[in-house]
C-alpha cells in the first residue's frame, strides 16, 4: 500500500517555515518564525525532536555548518526539504483543501 | 552573570545530560537566541524542555530493555530464596564465621555480590538469546563496558536502599523480634510477593540488569551520525 503519510499540525509548520527559510534554516529562524505565526513561545527542543523525527522519515535533510564564535563554537545545522518532504507537503494542502471547500462558510464569533 | 554569559548551571545541565545525543546545535542555538536578547528564564524554560524530551526519548527507545529488567528482577526474591535454602543447608554459615573479622565480611558481601550478578548475567544471556543480534556485535571491550556498569548499578542501588533503610529507621515500627522462617516460604510466594522485603530485593537486580542492557539499544541513525 502506498504510504499518504499524512502530517501533522506542527510537522507541517515545520516543513513550511523550513521551505520558506530555505539556505537560512536552522534551529533560531525555524523556532522564530513557528512563534511568529503561532503566537506562542515554542521550545527548540521541540524543534530539534521533531525535525529529527521528519529527517528519519525522510522528509528533511541536515547537515553541519561551521562553529563560529558568537554560538561559542557550536556549529549550525541546517534543515532542507526534501522531494519526499515536498511530496507530502503538496498531499496534505491537497486534502485539506479539498476538506475546506466541503464546509459552507462558517461564521467566527469571538 | 553578563550578558553573553547565559546561567552557569542551566549550560552545565545542558551540555552534560544532552552531549550524548549530539546536541551541540542546540546549545548554540540557545546561545545565540539568549545572545540576541532572549532572558535567563527563557533560557531555563528551553533547557529543561530540551532535557525532559530527552528522558522521555530515551525512555521510549529503551522500553523493551526496562519491560525486560522489571520481569527478570521479579524472579529475584525466588533466587534469593534459592540461595538462603542452600545457605542454611550447608555449613557455609559456619565456615564464614570461622574466618577472621574483617575478612569474614567481605567473604559474606563477595559471595553476595557475585551471587546476585551470577542472576544478572543469567538475565543477560537470555536477552542476549533473544535478540540474537546483540551476540553478533558483541566484543569483549563491549562485554567488560557492559558488566563494569551491572556492578555499578547493583552496587549503587544496594547501597541507595541500605542508606535508606537506615535513615528511615526511626521512623518505622520497631521490630518484633520474630524472624521469616524460610522454611515456610515458596518460591512462587516469593514472586508474587510484592510487600517491602520483595520490592527491595528486587530494585537492585532491575538496576543492575538495566544497566547491563542500557548500551545495547542501538542509537538513532541521525544522533550516531552527529557524534561521529
Amino acid at each position: 500500500m502506498k504510504n499518504r503519510g499524512y502530517l501533522g499540525e506542527f510537522e507541517l509548520l515545520l516543513l513550511l517555515a523550513v521551505i520558506h527559510l530555505d539556505e537560512e534554516a536552522y534551529g533560531v529562524p525555524i523556532s522564530r518564525e513557528l512563534e511568529r505565526h503561532r503566537g506562542k513561545d515554542v521550545s527548540v527542543g521541540s524543534v530539534y525532536a521533531a525535525l529529527e523525527r521528519l529527517e528519519a522519515k525522510g522528509l528533511v535533510a541536515s547537515s553541519l555548518g561551521d562553529p563560529t564564535p558568537e554560538r561559542g563554537g557550536k556549529a549550525k545545522r541546517f534543515f532542507r526539504i526534501t522531494r519526499e518532504g515536498l511530496r507530502q507537503v503538496h498531499e496534505t494542502r491537497r486534502v485539506l483543501t479539498q476538506l475546506w471547500q466541503t464546509i459552507p462558510d462558517l461564521k467566527f464569533e469571538q | 552573570m553578563n550578558r553573553s554569559a547565559p546561567p552557569r548551571i542551566a549550560s552545565w545541565m545542558l551540555e552534560h545530560f544532552m552531549s550524548a545525543e549530539g546536541n551541540d546545535a542546540l546549545a548554540g542555538d540557545l546561545l545565540e537566541s539568549f545572545r540576541a536578547g532572549r532572558s535567563a528564564g527563557w533560557y531555563w524554560r528551553q533547557v529543561f524542555a530540551a532535557i525532559a524530551l530527552r528522558v522521555l526519548r530515551s525512555y521510549r527507545r529503551h522500553r523493551f530493555v526496562i519491560l525486560f529488567a522489571t520481569s527478570w528482577a521479579m524472579l529475584s526474591p525466588a533466587w534469593d530464596l534459592i540461595l538462603i535454602r542452600l545457605r542454611n543447608e550447608s555449613d557455609f554459615g559456619g565456615f564464614v564465621w570461622r574466618i577472621a573479622w574483617p575478612w569474614s565480611t567481605v567473604c559474606e558481601i563477595g559471595i553476595s555480590i557475585a551471587m546476585s550478578f551470577l542472576f544478572i548475567g543469567a538475565g543477560v544471556l537470555i536477552y542476549a538469546v533473544m535478540l540474537k543480534a546483540m551476540l553478533a556485535h558483541a566484543s569483549l571491550n563491549r562485554i567488560g563496558r557492559r558488566v563494569v556498569m551491572s556492578l555499578v548499578g547493583f552496587i549503587a542501588a544496594a547501597a541507595c536502599e541500605i542508606a535508606l533503610a537506615l535513615l528511615m529507621r526511626p521512623f518505622l515500627s520497631q521490630p518484633t523480634g520474630r524472624g521469616v522462617d524460610v522454611r515456610t516460604l515458596t518460591l512462587t510466594g516469593v514472586i508474587v510477593n510484592f510487600g517491602l522485603w520483595g520490592i527491595t530485593t528486587r530494585i537492585p537486580y532491575l538496576v543492575g540488569t538495566a544497566c547491563a542492557l542500557w548500551g545495547t539499544v542501538p542509537k538513532t541513525e541521525t544522533s550516531a551520525r552527529l557524534a561521529e
